[in-house]
């Protein structure tokens, strides 16, 4: 089973991953921000991290950045944002993210690419 | 002209040198011969005085002496007067410069002055005009007056008095005729360099009061005049900028902060194309790392050859457009983040509850979800449209006198019922005037201070409300900490409320920006409810749309003090509201309040 680190400080978000991603036989971690997103990381060894940007504290870049340099490089990285501009996708790329999606979402589209993502050969 | 006094008009001698006539003998012609000489130099040393009053004294002595006079005066006309007044006077006692009209202690026939050719007047003081001028006339027995003419134009004449008897000499008329030329001319340069100097002050005033910095380079691109804005703005003084290539002191960096190379920028493509040049750059200080965002205009200004001889350039300080353009794209930037959260929740959970099969109580827990999202949607876009209005001058305040007891009671009634259970301790321990507020605005104002203490302190914890006359943050009376306030607002500091918490407090960091739209500190965003972090930042223009100011105090983990100041105008000071119900609050526990 595939385990799946949600991270966002909104929580209806974090449900509405959970709920798009049930029945697909994944196991949901969530954190709300970027520290708990990087402990849980290197604990648990997600599979890949859904990760928003705008969480308080250290931000979705950073953690993005920490979790390639300093946990799992291989670790894909798909980054959640509502800001959709294309300075924010630069750095989404910088960072080293391996997908961006922008609120609003489409659940059936969210679960093809983290499915696609999962498949994909590490790079 | 019925007058007793002989007035003649006295030719100058024809042009004939003396050896035509044969009749000079060698005393006359050296006497001549000094005369030019004396004539020379008072001329050179007329006209070497620059200043109208300095060369009149000069001329006032020279006349003296060549004439060997009794009386010399000069009237002169003025660029407000065209009827010549006395300016200058020598008698036996003395010489003196005449300022203003009154008082003149000499006056001759207009029609004298006017003459454009020199005259005579004998026993001046028996003309009727005359007999006003007192001792000065009556001590001489001729006057004789020569035109003080110049370039065209009559500037008034010189007169000059005799006591003998005798009438004045041809060659006395031919001196005076000479010095009254060149005192003329001397006058006339005088008058001329006094009008430029006075234009060009006007100029250096009138460009100095520019409020944009204002440079003129010649063709060779050296700084040839800069006014005190830009002076400002290379931050050195105008005297040290002077002459040094401009694009030495005006260096423009590109948007990666490396030097646009000389060509490019604006001063030598003006002067190369003979034409204006606006752009915005951004100009490189002094100090390394330091630029302003500023717009240039530069216009070329022609020589005769259609050449650009100088260039004259503006250079306007854009950066409060910038940082304006700034804040409405970050604005938009995060109002669009806070629609699309709620957003995506409702769209999400509308496609999930479309596309599968849920259990009834799961859809229950979904719907319930969407519905608080939309709410939340539909709270943020009416702050949104609050704040707008607020900001772009649209709110309307409906005021009328407030009484802080009464809208204190109102918020505490709305807020009793809170989850939290909040303990509320009042202080309102003076008579409050009444203050001219919207009291709808003025509630929202407060509530949001209200809720925002129960939101971030523990439950059943104290709010305490204070209000008193004067600036409760001045006083320093809920001394928390660091006081952040907006430094361009002063405090009308004439009614202060403020709510006080003992939550989670505010980091230094934070509070500075906590009342910037959609800034939410750390743990608020944490621990506290959803919200998209415009309350305070509504209320913060609200107050100020009141003449008001908002300011906070705070320490991390001992609470918070939120407040506002509002000023007090004549009517509502007197009308004292007379209601201290509050006093006797339960803030017995504090010990000593305020």
């Amino acid at each position: 089973m595939k385990t799946i680190l949600v991270v966002d400080d909104e929580p209806t978000i974090r449900m509405l991953v959970a709920a798009s991603l049930d029945g697909n036989g994944y196991r949901i971690l969530e954190a709300a921000d970027g520290t708990e997103a990087l402990d849980l990381a290197r604990r648990e060894q997600p599979d890949l991290v859904l990760l928003d940007i705008a969480i308080p504290g250290v931000d979705g870049f950073e953690v993005c950045r920490r979790l390639k340099a300093e946990v799992a490089p291989h670790m894909p990285v798909l980054l959640l944002t509502g800001f959709d501009q294309q300075s924010h996708r630069e750095r989404a790329s910088q960072v080293g993210a391996d997908g961006f999606v922008a609120k609003p979402f489409s659940p059936a589209a969210l679960v093809t690419l983290i499915e696609h993502t999962l498949a994909a050969p590490a790079a | 002209m019925t007058t007793n006094a002989r007035i003649q008009e006295r030719t100058r001698p024809p042009n004939s040198s003396p050896g035509v006539t044969g009749q000079l003998d060698e005393l006359q012609l050296l006497r001549t011969a000094a005369q030019s000489r004396a004539l020379m130099r008072a001329g050179m040393t007329v006209l070497s005085e620059l200043d109208e009053e300095a060369l009149l004294t000069t001329a006032l002595d020279s006349v003296w002496s060549l004439l060997r006079a009794d009386l010399v005066a000069f009237f002169l006309t003025t660029d407000q007067e065209e009827q010549p007044r006395l300016r200058a006077l020598r008698t036996p006692e003395g010489s003196q410069i005449i300022q203003g009209r009154d008082g003149a202690p000499l006056s001759l026939p207009l029609e004298v002055l006017a003459s454009r050719v020199p005259v005579e007047i004998s026993r001046p003081w028996r003309t009727s005009p005359l007999s006003r001028n007192g001792d000065i006339l009556r001590s001489v027995q001729s006057v004789l007056i020569a035109p003080l003419d110049v370039r065209g134009s009559h500037l008034g004449a010189l007169a000059v008095g005799k006591r003998g008897s005798e009438p004045f000499r041809r060659d006395h008329v031919e001196i005076l005729s000479t010095l009254a030329q060149q005192v003329a001319l001397a006058v006339d340069n005088a008058r001329r360099i006094d009008k430029a100097r006075l234009q060009e002050r006007r100029t250096r005033d009138l460009l100095d009061s520019v409020a944009d910095a204002l440079f003129v380079v010649d063709g060779g691109l050296r700084i040839v005049y800069l006014n005190q804005a830009a002076a400002a703005l290379v931050r050195q003084p105008a005297d040290r900028v002077l002459g040094r290539p401009v694009l030495e002191v005006l260096r423009l960096l590109d948007e990666a902060g490396s030097s646009t190379p000389p060509e490019a920028t604006p001063f030598p493509r003006a002067i190369k194309e003979g034409r204006v040049v606006t752009e915005t750059a951004v100009l490189a200080l002094g100090e390394p790392g330091s630029s302003l965002p500023v717009a240039f205009s530069v216009a070329p200004v022609k020589a005769p050859d259609g050449q650009a001889a100088y260039a004259v350039g503006i250079v306007h300080d854009v950066s409060r457009e910038k940082k304006i353009e700034r804040m409405k794209t970050e604005f938009v930037s995060m109002a669009s983040h806070e629609i699309r959260t709620p957003l995506a929740a409702l769209q999400g959970f509308t496609e999930l509850l479309l596309s599968r099969d849920v259990s009834p109580s799961v859809q229950r827990d979904w719907l319930n979800l969407m519905n608080q999202e939309s709410t939340r949607l539909a709270t943020l876009i009416e702050e949104l449209l609050d704040l707008t209005r607020i900001e772009s001058g649209r709110m309307r305040l409906r005021r009328e006198p407030v009484s802080i007891a009464d809208l204190v009671s109102r918020v505490v009634a709305l807020m009793e019922r809170h989850e939290k259970r909040p303990r509320f301790e009042f202080c309102l321990r003076e008579e409050l005037p009444q203050v001219m507020a919207d009291p709808g605005k003025l509630t929202q104002v407060l509530a949001n201070l209200v809720s925002n203490a129960i939101n971030y302190s523990p439950r059943r914890s104290s709010v305490r409300i204070l209000a008193q006359r004067g600036c409760l943050a001045k006083l320093g009376t809920e001394h928390l900490g660091p006081l952040a306030e907006d430094g361009g607002v002063a405090c009308p500091a004439g009614i202060s409320v403020a709510v006080r918490d003992r939550g989670l407090g505010v980091a230094p960091g934070d509070l500075r920006r906590i009342f910037e739209p959609f800034y939410r500190a750390h743990p608020a965003k944490a621990e506290g409810p959803g919200g998209a972090g415009l309350g305070l930042a509504i209320a913060k223009a609200v107050v100020e749309r009141h003449g008001g100011r908002m300011w906070v105090e705070s320490s991390p983990g001992r609470g918070s003090t939120f407040g506002f100041c509002l000023p007090l105008d004549e009517r509502s000071a007197r009308r004292q509201d007379g209601d201290t119900r509050f006093e006797s609050g339960p803030i017995a526990d504090e010990g000593a309040v305020l």
